[in-house]
């Protein structure tokens, strides 16, 4: 939420966001201009991760827990894509619903659009790489890239309440941790289930998204593909 | 509200968020919270919409909560107000963390009314029209238009199909629950792609190139939202150094509380 980082973790978060930001829209500019076609799609995943992280459930942290729905949008456009469409939803999220914040945004975006999704996406190439099929490897991607999306959020909290009020880290991670895993740990099954039916009616429907997906690279720096 | 610059909006709330957050004093998210609500007001003449009103109510139920788990984490070095645990929770709740909860709970509503009152006077299309003014990349300012206008698209398929799926007994039990939602999700994303591409090419027939044109431009940012940002910025640190320690919470809540 809004105000609930010192101004000293505001610019951390920024600074770390700011290089996959950055590359995210180099990256998407050459995708929109080597494909135009893509750009509903991009869109379109844009405005999925928009619906499914608006159902939010409060969390006893000072955040809430909701699904990511980030996962579609890495394995499809890998983290630097992930973290520009985070971003503008994040700030629609701030605008709209009163969930999240502009001096926020920076560990917002770090948590649920870069490092979640880029663990997804790691798992996701692993499990393609040993020929699981996309039912199990968007089970696991879309449960990896929601759970660790909530671990990066407890670091950060517990970061912050250390240097604030001088918390003893572990103490402070481990509580703001368990309280989240109550409602995220069920939640990242319910949503890697539901994204892995998504991926299976996708396979029947629309073979050829994954054949995009699979050409992505983990490397959010990459420059081509 | 409407014609106001909305750069100009952006940059005054953004001023007053980044103020709130250098301040200790409960005093200045006070006043910023008194000006956003002012704001808001001023822009919906009071009529807040139901499921606006919904969103803030649910986001001062998790504000609440949160402040009270970071007054609970105070220094372990420090004497506590109130220790103890509750489940796997270690309470140790300090003069300091208890009076810094309570200037992130008013700075988060704060931040909520100054948001909401930028919201709901500027429409989507300004905003991205404000941003491709100061050279916002064209590709991210399309795509924020196409993004909030595609949520909706996907939310009505979305609903329509939930109730579609209601009438067939798709809940009827936690297996088939979540087959629906994957299949309802999977189905509005593809059913949503289509629409997406009957859009695109109805857009290129009115010769759409990457932009949706504003009817009644809205002002552009001017050096008067520049001092009057800065202006507030420094009138409100000026009243944070001189507020210090004006509302100590722990004095409020200690006759209540036994402290």
């Amino acid at each position: 939420m809004e105000g609930y980082l010192d101004p000293l973790w505001c610019v951390v978060w920024f600074i770390v966001m700011a290089p996959f930001f950055i590359f995210g829209v180099i990256k998407l500019r050459q995708i929109l201009r080597d494909h135009p076609d893509q750009k509903m799609m991009v869109a379109l995943s844009g405005a999925f991760i928009f619906l499914i992280s608006s159902l939010k459930l409060p969390s006893v942290t000072g955040s809430c827990s909701h699904p990511t729905g980030t996962g579609v949008a890495v394995v499809f456009y890998g983290v630097g894509v992930c973290a520009v469409l985070s971003t503008i939803v994040l700030i629609f999220q701030a605008l709209l619903i009163a969930h999240g914040g502009f001096t926020t945004l920076g560990a917002n975006c770090v948590s649920m659009g870069i490092i979640g999704p880029l663990v997804g996406l790691v798992f996701w190439k692993f499990l393609r790489k040993l020929n699981a099929g996309a039912f199990i490897s968007m089970f696991v991607a879309a449960f990896f890239a929601d759970l660790i999306t909530y671990v990066v959020t407890a670091l950060q909290m517990a970061l912050n309440v250390m240097t604030s009020v001088n918390a003893d880290f572990m103490a402070a991670f481990s509580n703001f941790f368990s309280v989240y895993a109550v409602t995220q740990i069920p939640l990242a099954v319910v949503e890697g289930l539901i994204f892995a039916m998504f991926a299976q009616y996708l396979v029947t429907a629309r073979p050829d998204m994954f054949e995009i997906a699979d050409r992505n690279s983990i490397n959010p720096f990459a420059r081509s593909e | 509200m409407l014609n106001w610059s909305p750069l100009g909006k952006l940059f005054f709330v953004l001023v007053l968020l980044i103020i709130g957050l250098l301040c200790d004093s409960i005093v200045v998210p006070l006043i910023t919270f008194t000006i956003g609500l002012a704001l808001m007001a001023y822009s919906t003449n009071f009529r807040v919409p139901l499921i606006l009103a919904l969103a803030i109510a649910e986001a001062i139920v998790i504000m609440v909560l949160g402040s009270g788990m970071i007054s609970i984490m105070g220094d372990p070095n420090v004497p506590a107000l109130f220790e103890g645990k509750f489940l796997w929770i270690t309470i140790h709740m300090t003069d300091a963390s208890f009076q810094k909860a309570w200037v992130i709970f008013f700075r988060a509503i704060a931040g909520v009314t100054l948001m909401l009152s930028f919201a709901t006077s500027t429409p989507i299309p300004h905003l991205a029209h404000a941003l491709r003014s100061i050279k916002c990349p064209v590709e991210i300012c399309e795509l924020i238009v196409l993004i909030y206008r595609y949520s909706f698209l996907l939310l009505e398929r979305f609903l329509v199909m939930i109730d579609a799926a209601q009438c067939r007994l798709g809940y009827n039990g936690t297996v088939n629950a979540i087959r629906t939602y994957g299949g309802a999700m999977a189905g509005t994303f593809i059913f949503s792609m289509e629409l997406a591409e009957k859009s695109e090419a109805s857009l290129a027939c009115r010769n759409y190139q990457g932009y949706f044109p504003i009817f009644h431009t809205p002002s552009p940012f001017s050096w008067k939202w520049l001092a009057a940002g800065l202006g507030l910025c420094i009138v409100l640190y000026l009243i944070n150094i001189y507020t210090m320690g004006w509302i100590d919470m722990v004095s409020v809540f200690a006759p209540l509380l036994g402290w």
